[in-house]
């Protein structure tokens, strides 16, 4: 007993340093956010600051384009990135640059991205330079209702490849044996993805879905780095918001949009997690 | 049992040296002092009233602490630090807040800024700030939603000079100051006609500024409205459209060009209408007056363009602000009743200067006091001063003094009482809030306009766009 207590000791011991780095990088400042988001300078306020938010056009535009990027933009990149990896699956062998290619997305560094975009999507880039010469106006695909569908494009070029590259392991793992069982009692291709592969590939999904939400977020870095400060109002997200009011000292307001969307967060990852949880159970 | 030692002794170094980084390694003295950030060499900038301030102060207690920054980048990684946890510099001015890269008025959202007239109403001191010395008109610009947040020092009237004849020719109205249809009239009937120049001295950013300054007039910032969805916006914006598309062909500005104007050649007074850079001072007003006068022309004084032609108007150009977490009352009135004071005021736009250095405004960026004994001392001496007769900032000696006295001549009564008229005329005193706006807010989207990167109505949508966003937000 005294030995295993030592041990537990030891053990707390090695991880108290990151345990501390964590409480003091992430715990303690996400205490104090919460803290700020209760006061307007040195006057506590209680949930105003929310309430005021809510009240402020600015912030339920980026609520709501946040909201529409995240509904269309995961589902619809779990969906193309798993079809992708059925269809890769079926071929024997797949050679390993072929495999390593689909990461090249992942790894390009953002302002190069940017200037691929512009020259092929600007008012005077290659697609306008086309539509133009066979008569049609050009097309504003960064400053109009395209705007949206363009950054979902471009969320979904860059990171499609790293989940194509996880659901292709999480394939892998699923044993033959079950695939010969379904074919043998007569299954159709459908029927097989759908009982077998889907269910079996859960975990994997699950982890997918996590990194899609936070690869979601990151998202702010081509938006900026593509319109500055203040970009169209289709793709005004929440992470605008809050990095504008940095810059314009308003604490409060950025400490409450920020805790709202972490709770945003917290909820939707804790729902996946009982879904997850309770699949698991059952089966 | 070595192995165990060895676990403790690396965790108990770990533990210490998470801790020991953390450790603040600059001492932090209590400073009493006020304090004020800025960047650069401070004093070799001709100081501004505070160096003055403390070169007067007697108790080394009572003089400004002046913290000197490498860049921007550091003022502002400092300045929005402090201003967070509750610190901050004491003094805050127009020039820190811009080179911090900040909104005045957000700032002013946010209760950075105390309420001055809280602080000045605790003055027990015999020598209180009594506003009637001032010019009212001026200080009433540093009132926002009913509370001081600062208080103007000098302004710069917005005001253009030309002269009878080539107004007549040119311009023909009979308001005080010009509206912007005038100005892109003017613009326009002078872009085909190669003889002319709109300024003495070619701006080649005269366009933006003039775009600038007219988003600017149809945006009220403190109030959060803007203008920017009526149709007579439109129509304006398709009238700059026009002229900046006729800028990008036209030889104006450009080094090629025949009539490319730079500062060592001497400028042929008819072929400009309007004299460049007056405002700076009564004495660079006069010394042009004197330049028309000579020339046999009548001298003309017309405010800059404005939507309110009715109005003339001026632009508050150095002013205080306090930071709401300041405790030194005491230290700070002293400091604002110098700054205010007749003796600062007088230094700093050359009141009692003996003669007259046409590089002396560009040295000091003189302007006009708000003091009012201030103001009238430097509007005689520069009544009672004798005027270059040619534009010679590069004739006669190095301050510019011709050798020869017969070339000098005074300023007609008749010029000086429009001057004194069109001063006491300025009816607006404005703040200049829009600097943030303009610059980290439109200031891409203007440049990629003005360059031809993008179109108007693109333009025009993403204005309106960023402008909502930013007021909204």
């Amino acid at each position: 007993m005294i030995r295993k207590r030592k041990s537990y000791l030891i053990a707390f011991l090695f991880i108290l340093p990151s345990l501390l780095g964590i409480a003091v990088f992430y715990i303690v400042p996400y205490i104090i956010c919460i803290i700020k988001s209760m006061y307007i300078g040195n006057s506590f306020v209680g949930l105003a600051n929310y309430a005021e938010l809510f009240r402020s056009n600015t912030f339920l535009l980026a609520l709501k384009n946040t909201g529409i990027f995240t509904l269309i933009a995961i589902p619809l990149l779990m969906l193309i990135s798993f079809v992708l990896a059925l269809f890769l699956n079926s071929f024997k062998k797949i050679s390993s640059f072929f495999r390593s290619s689909f990461l090249i997305p992942v790894v390009v560094p953002i302002a190069s991205l940017i200037c691929v975009w512009q020259v092929i999507f600007d008012d005077y880039g290659a697609i306008n330079a086309v539509l133009n010469s066979l008569g049609f106006d050009a097309v504003s695909f960064f400053n109009s209702g395209f705007s949206m569908v363009m950054i979902i494009l471009i969320y979904i070029w860059k990171y499609c490849g790293f989940c194509v590259i996880l659901f292709t392991a999480g394939l892998a793992n699923i044993p033959t044996s079950l695939y010969e069982s379904a074919k043998l009692d007569g299954a159709s291709s459908f029927q097989i993805v759908r009982k077998i592969t889907i269910p079996m590939i859960t975990p994997t999904t699950f982890f997918v879905f996590l990194m899609e939400i936070i690869y979601s977020f990151k998202i702010f870095r081509e938006v900026f780095a593509l319109f500055g400060d203040y970009p169209n109002e289709n793709i005004y997200f929440l992470q605008n918001f809050i990095n504008n009011n940095y810059y314009n000292l308003n604490y409060s307001r950025l400490s409450s949009a920020s805790v709202i969307l972490s709770v945003f967060i917290i909820i939707v990852l804790l729902v996946f997690f009982l879904f997850e949880r309770k699949r698991n159970f059952s089966e | 049992m070595i192995k165990k030692i060895l676990c403790i002794f690396i965790s108990a170094f770990l533990l210490l040296s998470g801790f020991w980084g953390c450790v603040n390694s600059d001492s932090n003295e209590k400073i009493d002092n006020i304090t004020y950030y800025t960047v650069q060499n401070y004093s070799s900038l001709g100081g501004g009233w505070i160096y003055e301030y403390n070169k007067q102060c007697e108790n080394e207690e009572d003089k400004i602490e002046i913290v000197e920054f490498e860049n921007n980048e550091a003022l502002k990684n400092k300045l929005t630090t402090e201003l967070m946890t509750g610190d901050g510099p004491d003094l805050i001015d127009e020039k820190t807040i811009q080179n911090a890269d900040l909104s005045i008025e957000k700032l002013i959202e946010m209760g950075a800024f105390m309420d001055l007239n809280e602080l000045i109403g605790s003055d027990t001191d015999e020598d209180k700030i009594d506003f009637s010395d001032y010019n009212q008109k001026a200080l009433e610009s540093g009132f926002i939603n009913g509370k001081r947040f600062c208080i103007p020092l000098y302004y710069t009237p917005n005001l253009l000079l030309t002269t009878q004849q080539k107004y007549s020719k040119y311009i023909n109205r009979n308001t005080p100051a010009l509206s912007y249809n005038d100005m892109l009239n003017l613009c326009d009937e002078i872009s085909n006609n190669q003889e002319i120049w709109l300024f003495s001295f070619w701006d080649t950013y005269y366009l933006q500024g003039l775009l600038l300054d007219y988003i600017d007039d149809n945006l009220d910032l403190l109030n959060k409205t803007s203008n920017f969805d009526t149709s007579e916006f439109d129509e304006m914006i398709s009238r700059f459209d026009k002229l900046i598309m006729q800028e990008g062909k036209d030889k104006k500005g450009s080094e090629e060009s025949e009539q490319y104007i730079n500062l060592t050649e001497e400028v042929d007074p008819s072929s400009y209408i309007f004299e460049y850079g007056i405002s700076f001072s009564p004495y660079d007003m006069y010394s042009s007056i004197v330049f028309s006068e000579q020339r046999g022309e009548t001298p003309l004084l017309l405010g800059c363009v404005t939507n309110d032609t009715s109005i003339l108007s001026a632009n508050i150009s150095k002013s205080i602000f306090v930071n709401s977490n300041s405790k030194k009352n005491e230290k700070l009135l002293k400091a604002i009743k110098y700054a205010l004071s007749e003796e600062c005021q007088n230094n700093q736009v050359g009141a009692e200067i003996e003669k007259y250095n046409p590089m002396f405004a560009a040295y000091t960026g003189s302007l006009f006091p708000v003091n009012l004994n201030s103001f009238n001392k430097l509007m005689n001496n520069a009544d009672s001063f004798k005027y270059n007769s040619k534009d010679s900032y590069y004739v006669g000696d190095d301050d510019g003094i011709p050798d020869n006295d017969k070339e000098q001549a005074e300023v007609s009564e008749e010029s000086q009482k429009m001057v004194h008229n069109a001063l006491s005329n300025i009816s607006k005193y404005e703040l200049d809030t829009y600097w943030y706006y303009n610059t980290s807010v439109i200031g891409d989207l203007i440049e990629s306009y003005m360059n031809s990167e993008i179109r108007v109505d693109k333009f025009v949508s993403g204005l309106k766009s960023k402008t909502k966003l930013y007021l909204e937000e």
